[in-house]
């Protein structure tokens, strides 16, 4: 870090002795209060991890979004990008630099929260419950940074309600993970050993270590993202790879983890064996085609991408090609491999049943989202501004569910299809439905591409 | 050492800029002018590479901006026209920061910050936080961060608006002697008269569009002035005479008598003086072209209209 000028800015501003002074009297008379009417013990230790919790997860969520919009605000980015700063320099000077001051409170946290627990002597569940807390800050804060920089990607102004709302954002990601975690802790505390380990592909892991290791895993690909998401901040340009690579990672990662009601959830509606290629093939795709609704709505989508889409492909310059092509098209693309793939497995996987029915319901599924990714294309093309994402999503929400409720209460079934995934009736009429409005919306789409993209010479 | 081709930008509503071609010279301060809205926020933003053009290209010496851009940026400084600096810092790790950020020598850094202190007159600054300068001195500290690693093409973006008249004479002092260095400057104003103190070239912008790019009055882009001969008669050989002289070129005729490009000290403007007095010319005056950089925006400006 000695090395790296950003985190040492950031150490000049957020670590000043005055203010690590204030932190340490804050903590330690709250930590007195509690200590001196309690003693060492749960009360002591449960006070620090809420203490923590407010201090890493909440202010640090909001110092990680702030530490690049706020110089977006205070016009000192732009100074930055041009500087030598490496991406990987700026985005760790970033993380860490800018939230080494939350560290040090949180940290002081942890070492009460040892202090009351290890009365009795060292336990297991010390460490987890230290390893699960310092993870989930962790990827909270990436995950922070990660959207406020999605976010200046769209604007260049930024008022305090939208920070909260990348905190939020942050925090959100993170508290599932923690819940998850925590309780994971909470059963060994109680003995619960049934509960101690998990199935992923059928092999048994102790919750506790997959658990860790995951929160490892998704927080080296978070600082692996704010990089790449950097990159792009300080003009340099990214290939297609990496993210493809960390699609398909969490699809396989999540699609082998075992869930009992997901099974069951995942029978009735795509009738497949647990524990079949079928059945992970199938959860992975549905996996990417989640992620490619997530590139979509993070990635500009604005006609000087499609502008430069043009002039890359008329000079077939196809690195720079790809490079720019949006994401979202080669997620699909990726999850369109997956359930042609799934579907041709499926004929020849003799234990399963239903593979004509399977594909289709698939098929839809896909065409469902390609609509959808194509529609909040459109919407950034028709309405140039940083609300369109939200004013797609918007639409699309009142499209699955108040328009279809009203078609009902009408008594119109027939349309239906076409605004929900519907595997009731005639499957085939349902697919060619959603089919012909798909392919009208990507008509629609290039339409607008064709009308909107600009000659690039006067 | 800047050349723009046919630079393209379009915003999401219109399009910024329709096709720009100029070249800044090395060794020139090269004003930026033109009308809100013009673009030339945006062609400063362009040429730093900090926006992607639609169309075009920008060369820095020969490297294509937008292809390497952090290679160009080495040797670029940049001050936008909402400039801000990190209020809780002093000056003085303001100006680390920014000489570290840019990746000067580790040894040259603290000797660096002092240099670009005394350059903007802050040395007695240095331990002040930048939150409690003034807006001229908080303009300073900017452009010093932005200097710091002695760029050799420097790019300000209306560095004088919110200035008071003695920080403007600082900051024409600066340029002027940025210049002397051996820096190419892009400055872009709305304040004609002080970028008549400093500029040697013009570049204006209208909608888009160059409207005109020229050296300023008594700078012909090298060595050499613009001289402006008046007649108290009409002398029908005046042209073909004056371009057989020593030092003469680029002769045009004016309603008066002529214009031209003159290289050489008093001593050879009076011996073409004699020359052409030698040959019965009816000179009635020899001056310095004149012409201002308001006179010649105006003029652009008023046939843009007239088209």
């Amino acid at each position: 870090m000695k090395g790296n000028p950003e985190f040492t800015r950031n150490l000049w501003l957020e670590a000043k002795p005055s203010r690590l002074i204030a932190m340490v009297a804050l903590l330690g008379a709250l930590f007195l209060l509690v200590g001196t009417r309690s003693g060492l013990g749960d009360t002591l230790s449960n006070t620090a991890l809420m203490a923590y919790v407010a201090i890493i997860f909440i202010w640090g969520n909001r110092l990680a979004a702030n530490s690049v919009i706020q110089e977006v605000n205070n016009g000192t980015w732009d100074s930055q990008r041009m500087s030598a700063i490496s991406p990987w320099k700026m985005a760790i000077g970033k993380l860490y630099g800018g939230t080494v001051y939350v560290w040090f409170g949180g940290l002081i946290c942890l070492g009460v929260y040892w202090l009351a627990q290890s009365k009795g002597g060292y336990s297991p569940r010390l460490m987890q419950t230290t390893v699960i807390y310092l993870g989930c800050g962790l990827l909270s804060h990436i995950i922070s940074l990660i959207v406020s920089l999605v976010a200046i990607r769209k604007r260049r102004a930024y008022g305090r309600l939208r920070v909260w709302l990348y905190q939020f954002i942050g925090l959100a990601a993170a508290a599932p993970i923690l819940f998850l975690g925590t309780s994971v802790v909470d059963r060994y505390k109680w003995g619960i050993d049934s509960l101690t380990e998990m199935s992923w592909y059928e092999m048994r892991f102790p919750q506790f270590g997959f658990t860790a290791t995951a929160i490892a895993i998704f927080v080296v690909w978070g600082i692996v993202g704010a990089c790449r998401m950097m990159r792009v901040e300080l003009l340099s340009r990214n290939g297609p790879f990496l993210w493809l690579g960390f699609t398909v990672f969490t699809a396989i990662f999540v699609a082998g983890i075992h869930v009992p009601a997901r099974s069951a959830g995942m029978f009735r509606m795509f009738p497949l064996f647990e524990n079949s290629l079928s059945y992970f093939m199938t959860i992975g795709s549905i996996v990417i085609l989640l992620l490619a609704y997530v590139i979509a709505l993070a990635e500009p989508k604005d006609k000087s991408v499609f502008t430069m889409l043009r002039r890359y492909a008329g000079e077939r310059r196809l690195r720079n090609f790809f490079e720019l092509l949006p994401r979202s098209a080669s997620t699909l693309a990726l999850a369109l491999v997956i359930i042609v793939a799934t579907g041709a497995w499926g004929f020849f996987d003799a234990d399963q049943i239903g593979a004509g029915k399977r594909n289709v319901r698939s098929t839809m599924i896909f065409l469902f989202a390609a609509r959808d990714i194509g529609f909040i294309t459109l919407m950034s093309l028709w309405r140039p501004s940083p609300r369109a994402d939200m004013t797609a999503l918007v639409c699309l929400a009142l499209s699955y569910s108040l328009v279809p409720a009203l078609f009902f209460a009408s008594g119109i079934y027939a349309l239906r299809p076409l605004f929900q995934p519907v595997f009731s009736g005639d499957p085939y009429l349902n697919l060619a439905l959603i089919g012909i409005e798909t392919v009208t919306v990507y008509l629609i789409l290039a339409f607008t591409i064709r009308s909107v993209v600009q000659p690039e010479t006067a | 050492m800047i050349d723009i081709h046919d630079l393209v930008f379009d915003y999401p509503d219109k399009r910024a800029l329709f096709g720009i071609n100029c070249t800044i010279r090395p060794g020139s301060i090269t004003a930026l002018v033109g009308p809100n809205g013009a673009g030339k926020t945006t062609l400063i933003r362009c040429v730093a590479g900090l926006t992607v053009p639609f169309g075009g290209s920008v060369d820095f010496d020969g490297v294509d901006v937008h292809a390497f851009p952090r290679e160009c940026h080495r040797r670029m400084g940049y001050l936008s026209d909402f400039f801000g600096v990190y209020d809780d810092l002093t000056v003085r790790q303001c100006l680390t920061h920014a000489a570290r950020a840019y990746d000067v020598d580790r040894d040259m850094v603290a000797p660096g910050v002092v240099a670009a202190a005394q350059k903007l007159e802050l040395e007695d600054r240095l331990d002040h936080k930048a939150g409690e300068l003034s807006r001229g001195l908080r303009q300073r500290l900017a452009i010093a961060q932005a200097i710091i690693h002695t760029p050799d093409f420097l790019m300000l973006d209306e560095p004088a608006s919110g200035l008071d008249p003695e920080a403007r004479n600082t900051l024409s002092r600066l340029l002027t002697s940025l210049r002397a260095d051996g820096m190419t400057i892009l400055v872009s104003s709305h304040i004609l008269a002080e970028l008549e103190d400093y500029c040697t070239d013009m570049l204006i912008l209208r909608d888009g569009r160059v409207a005109d790019h020229r050296p300023l009055a008594g700078s012909t882009g090298d060595k050499g002035i613009r001289l402006m001969i008046d007649l108290a008669e009409p002398f029908p050989a005046l042209i073909t005479l004056l371009q057989t002289l020593d030092g003469v070129s680029q002769v045009t005729k004016t309603d008066d008598g002529a214009a031209l490009k003159f290289a050489g000290d008093g001593k050879a403007r009076h011996l073409m003086l004699r020359a052409l007095i030698d040959k019965g010319v009816p000179v009635s005056g020899l001056r310095e072209d004149q012409m201002s950089l308001q006179q010649v925006y105006f003029d652009r400006m008023a046939a843009g209209d007239a088209s």
